[in-house]
């Protein structure tokens, strides 16, 4: 693996997220999610402040997610169909270089947004609006990981991308599930339950608990400590790694 | 393999330890991962009827089974179990209340205060859910009467309070007047009245009651003139010639 050719891959995917005009919708969407969160102060009665930063929080973490998903999805399913793949690989490029060089790509362009969407928060809540920003980072690592994966493996984008819709929502939703599988309203003496419950967990093994991550009750109330943010940290990076091998090992094997 | 597919020789080695190593570590973290978030989150103030509805696109009844399912499992937070009484008890039936809004004919919310959350050992709670059950019943008394009669055994016997009893009777015989309620819900007022002691007025009630020819299944005709008769023998004034039951 040659870092010269790591790089090259990284600044042409920059360079085709420069030229698909990302920054221009980022900042259409920032000026969606501040209209939504002076729509949400204008009709509470109280506690207008946390209204407004809640909700643009929130439907900010969403947007971005299903923008950049769709975003990595589609650009390496069209590089794959256009045999711009093929081409690359042609020349002096590893599979391993080309897969790193995109995943470098698009992990700057979420950096990227990240940072922008964040802006309105960290102007009203400094330190809050820091730890948030750099959370959505993580998690949206992980989320473009996931797409370029899927992509990559499946190379069906109506596939790929319902995969990654329930990857997301399930990895939000599991540590809720979990709880609920074996919770009081549960009769757990039913074998039927239990191998629910048995399954819930079992997933909740193997998928990234995003409800963790990107919390807009941060930016209100109590921060994440320091150890919370390490293990935010240490919880990306395995899993992109993960999903970065598992796209790897299905690159490697495929024949042109 | 498939035609399109190279042999696993072709994997690098590293990628292979890359996975395996990723995923043990994905598998370790999931075990070590202490439960940062244990502190018991409080029931928000809940959101209104018309933002729940265009949060929902329309899908009403969904998001009415959806917050029921989500309320009903609030006591399961990261790391902990509430009990019941950690609630708060106001906003908790704020939220019932959200729900019948957008699913008047859930009778969900209604069985979980009446059965479920009035079950907690907090006189003051228990009286939320049941004031909550009664004003939802005055609603639709004839479709939610189940739940109060459910009420007036809570008041009756778990709270053991037969005033705050004979005044959920009293809404129940005044509200439920359908010919779908049965007739032993319609006259749970003497019931309890009988069992305050409050004889006369019992004997009152039920006497008008089986006067007014309301009553037309012989089986509850049968029953009711005992009741009545062992009333009147309990004060000590029976009358033989009248209201003994027949068969």
């Amino acid at each position: 693996m040659k870092i010269s050719s790591t790089l090259a891959v990284t600044a042409f995917t920059w360079l085709e997220i420069k030229r698909a005009r990302l920054r221009w919708f980022a900042l259409a969407v920032l000026a969606l999610g501040c209209c939504i969160g002076e729509f949400a102060a204008t009709i509470a009665i109280t506690e207008t402040a946390q209204h407004r930063l809640v909700f643009y929080a929130a439907s900010m973490r969403l947007v971005t997610v299903f923008v950049m998903a769709l975003f990595v999805a589609t650009s390496v399913m069209r590089e794959i169909n256009d045999k711009g793949l093929e081409l690359a690989l042609s020349r002096p490029i590893s599979r391993g270089d080309w897969y790193l060089g995109k995943l470098l790509g698009y992990a700057a362009a979420v950096a990227s947004m990240a940072i922008l969407i964040s802006i309105p928060v960290i102007i009203q809540v400094p330190l809050a609006g820091l730890v948030w920003c750099f959370s959505l980072m993580l998690e949206l690592a992980i989320v473009i990981a996931a797409a370029l994966a899927f992509a990559v493996t499946l190379r069906q984008i109506t596939i790929a991308l319902s995969l990654l819709a329930g990857f997301y929502i399930l990895s939000r939703g599991i540590a809720g599930l979990a709880l609920i599988s074996r919770g009081s309203t549960v009769d757990l003496t039913l074998a039927s339950n239990q191998v629910v419950a048995w399954m819930v967990e079992a997933l909740a093994f193997v998928l990234p608990d995003l409800s963790r991550f990107t919390r807009a009750d941060w930016l209100i109330g109590e921060l994440p400590n320091q150890l919370d943010i390490a293990l935010l940290a240490g919880q990306s990076f395995v899993y992109v790694s993960f999903l970065a091998a598992l796209g790897l090992f299905d690159l490697y094997r495929r024949e042109f | 393999m498939r035609p399109q597919e190279r042999s696993l020789k072709f994997v690098p080695a590293s990628v292979f330890a890359i996975l395996l190593l990723s995923f043990a570590a994905q598998i370790g973290l999931h075990w070590q991962q202490p439960n940062s978030a244990i502190a018991a989150r409080q029931l928000p103030t809940p959101l209104p009827a018309e933002l729940l509805r265009a949060a929902s696109f329309g899908e009403d009844l969904a998001a009415a089974k959806l917050l029921m399912l989500w309320l009903q499992n609030f006591d399961n937070q990261p790391g902990l179990s509430l009990p019941f009484s950690a609630l708060d008890y106001t906003n908790l039936a704020a939220w019932l209340k959200r729900v019948l809004e957008l699913d008047p004919q859930a009778q969900y919310p209604l069985l979980a205060a009446s059965r479920v959350y009035s079950e907690v050992p907090d006189l003051e709670k228990q009286q939320l859910m049941l004031d909550f059950v009664e004003d939802e019943f005055k609603r639709d008394p004839n479709r939610r009467w189940p739940w109060m009669a459910h009420v007036v055994y809570v008041a009756k016997h778990r709270m053991k309070n037969p005033q705050l009893a004979l005044h959920y009777a009293r809404s129940l015989s005044a509200h439920a007047v359908g010919p779908e309620v049965p007739h032993w819900a319609k006259q749970m007022e003497i019931f309890v009245l009988e069992d305050m002691g409050e004889l006369e007025s019992a004997k009152v009630l039920l006497g008008g009651l089986l006067d007014s020819g309301k009553i037309t299944d012989p089986n509850e005709q049968w029953f009711l003139s005992n009741r009545l008769a062992e009333i009147n023998r309990r004060v000590g004034r029976i009358d033989p010639t009248k209201n003994e039951p027949k068969r």
